[in-house]
């Protein structure tokens, strides 16, 4: 695979075949600013959301999505990222179940194991991991080695008690990276009887409350929001692009459940004027995202424009 | 399409805003960030680790689902209003199984957009049952009072008709009328035990009246298991898969 030596490189060989979405994205080319020396740490944030037990492509079938996806194909792409970056990380915004007979028949455990082997970080709980019941979901966390995050469900009186957790820090070559999950509220989305006595708490005060214990308390260098809340919507109804208005102190929010395929990450501003970024990729694995952030050590705020260019073209021909 | 298609297997890259960190006791802040998104398809290379290790469950899944286990006279198609050979089949299916679980239930309400598939003519296998009902929807028993039974009637007059099974109507205008459930009058006054799945009992598919019932009981099966169950028990007793367009939902023009 050629995409990732082309990442700094191709812009003019993109440009030229025009692709029409991606260059109308181009709208500045400020060039990028030299990073020399140690003291630059890259920090790589790779993630999916509503994978939908999509183990394998979608059949060719004339389909839209045929031949699009599957866990091998990502697996791989995983790990040749892994093998040129030292500091990744690998997130999944939930929704890992319900979509194919995989679930249907093994109830998750083909999903789990796979994750567990390209080294997922951490997940959250989607809506359709309730499918089986909160015992379902149980059932198969023996399979997964990596914790399921989720700040707003209450499990107190569930199976699930003490099997989850609304944060985690990781460390990556000093650096401090705070994520917490949040989930959609189940009431209306969910069989009563598939949740059971968990509790949802209100997202955006949880989500207020984990944001300040990050980065005041443990002093996070970036704080991450694993949401299967939903992109947007019409009515007033709780979503990332909300989450991210009416909080502070939270970078960056790997989201889900809308199944939007966004171009490119959402800046928004939060209640402190400061830009948390909304990102969702899709569904079923079709897309795998990637977010890398460069700290630098003592360097005071300078500000940079934002800048969209193009970097792979693989498969286009 | 093709250019949205194209756009997929494209990845961006983007310096987005960078989310600047000023809390004076921090050592490291963001001054770039960049964007890339990876297209998964088939130019993308595959781990056969990977593949290795789903192997064994696609082949015995494959297996399963390709079992054949029953056989159908005719196809189980559904083209048209008021009832089809699909709707009924399911229905009555439904209403089989549910009854051998809670042998009060008296009649039965599927929609047209919840069966995703038909029947072919032959050989029925597990993987059709599968696409007829992908979901995980299970069989709920509602006590439901005369004037929400009225409500669904009214509803299946609206939309022409829907898969039933123990009701009988007639509609004109998109009104019922001669309307029977268990062989007798409809009565206003009585309560009636309703068969159907947790989805429209919930209130889908504008059916919010359902899901204030007198009683609700939870039967403990998926529908899809039902169904199954009934093409079994079908096979074991040498029966083939069938349903007849017997009249149960007439639509009357003048």
């Amino acid at each position: 695979m050629e995409e990732l030596s082309l990442l700094k490189t191709d812009r003019r060989g993109f440009l030229k075949r025009g692709a029409g979405a991606a260059a109308a994205f181009a709208w500045s080319t400020t060039p990028f600013s030299a990073f020399a020396g140690d003291s630059v740490v890259q920090l790589t944030i790779l993630r999916t959301n509503d994978v939908h037990s999509r183990v394998e492509p979608f059949p060719m079938d004339g389909s839209r999505n045929q031949g699009m996806g599957g866990v091998a194909r990502r697996a791989a792409l995983i790990k040749k990222i892994r093998a040129e970056q030292p500091n990744v990380l690998l997130f999944d915004a939930g929704d890992i179940f319900q979509g194919t007979p995989y679930f249907n028949l093994y109830g998750g455990e083909v999903e789990m194991r796979l994750m567990s082997d390209m080294g997922y970080d951490a997940g959250t709980l989607g809506n359709h991991d309730f499918d089986n019941g909160v015992a379902g979901f149980l059932r198969q966390m023996p399979h997964a080695n990596f914790p399921f995050l989720i700040a707003n469900y209450d499990f107190n009186n569930t199976e699930l008690k003490g099997k989850t957790q609304p944060y985690k820090i990781f460390k990556k070559q000093g650096i401090k990276v705070g994520v917490f999950g949040l989930g959609i509220e189940l009431d209306g989305l969910v069989n009563k009887k598939n949740y059971g006595d968990t509790v949802y708490l209100d997202p955006v005060s949880k989500a207020n409350e984990m944001a300040v214990l990050l980065k005041n308390e443990h002093h996070c260098d970036l704080v991450v929001c694993l949401s299967h809340l939903g992109y947007k919507y019409r009515e007033n109804k709780v979503s990332d692009v909300v989450l991210a208005q009416s909080t502070r102190h939270i970078d960056l929010i790997i989201g889900g459940h809308t199944h939007t395929f966004m171009k490119l990450p959402e800046n928004i501003m939060n209640l402190d004027g400061k830009v948390t970024v909304v990102n969702q990729v899709g569904f079923a694995g079709i897309n795998l995202g990637r977010l890398d952030f460069f700290f630098e050590k003592g360097s005071p705020d300078k500000k940079m424009s934002a800048a969209v260019y193009p970097v792979h073209s693989s498969g286009l021909g | 399409m093709e250019a949205s298609w194209k756009y997929r297997k494209a990845a961006l890259a983007l310096i987005f805003a960078t989310a600047f960190l000023s809390s004076c006791n921090r050592r490291l802040s963001v001054t770039k960030s960049e964007y890339t998104q990876y297209g998964i398809d088939a130019g993308t290379e595959q781990d056969s680790s990977a593949i290795r290790f789903y192997l064994p469950y696609k082949q015995k899944m494959e297996a399963e689902m390709s079992r054949v286990i029953g056989q159908t006279e005719e196809a189980l198609t559904k083209p048209s209003e008021p009832e089809t050979l699909m709707g009924n089949y399911f229905a009555d299916a439904m209403l089989t199984e549910g009854r051998k679980k809670e042998p009060a239930a008296q009649f039965t309400l599927a929609t047209k957009g919840g069966l995703r598939t038909t029947f072919p003519k032959g050989n029925i296998t597990v993987s059709n049952v599968f696409e007829l009902m992908p979901f995980e929807n299970e069989v709920v028993i509602l006590k439901l009072s005369g004037e929400n039974v009225q409500k669904l009637i009214d509803f299946i007059a609206l939309k022409n008709g829907q898969p039933v099974s123990g009701i009988r109507m007639k509609i004109r205008d998109n009104k019922a009328y001669e309307v029977t459930i268990a062989g007798e009058p409809f009565d206003s006054q009585k309560t009636y035990n309703l068969l159907t799945y947790d989805y429209l009992a919930d209130g889908g598919d504008e059916l919010s009246f359902l899901s204030n019932p007198i009683e609700r009981r939870d039967v403990g099966i998926k529908v899809r298991e039902a169904i199954l169950e009934n093409i079994n028990d079908l096979t074991s007793q040498g029966k083939k898969i069938t349903a007849q367009l017997d009249g149960r939902i007439v639509i009357v023009k003048d």
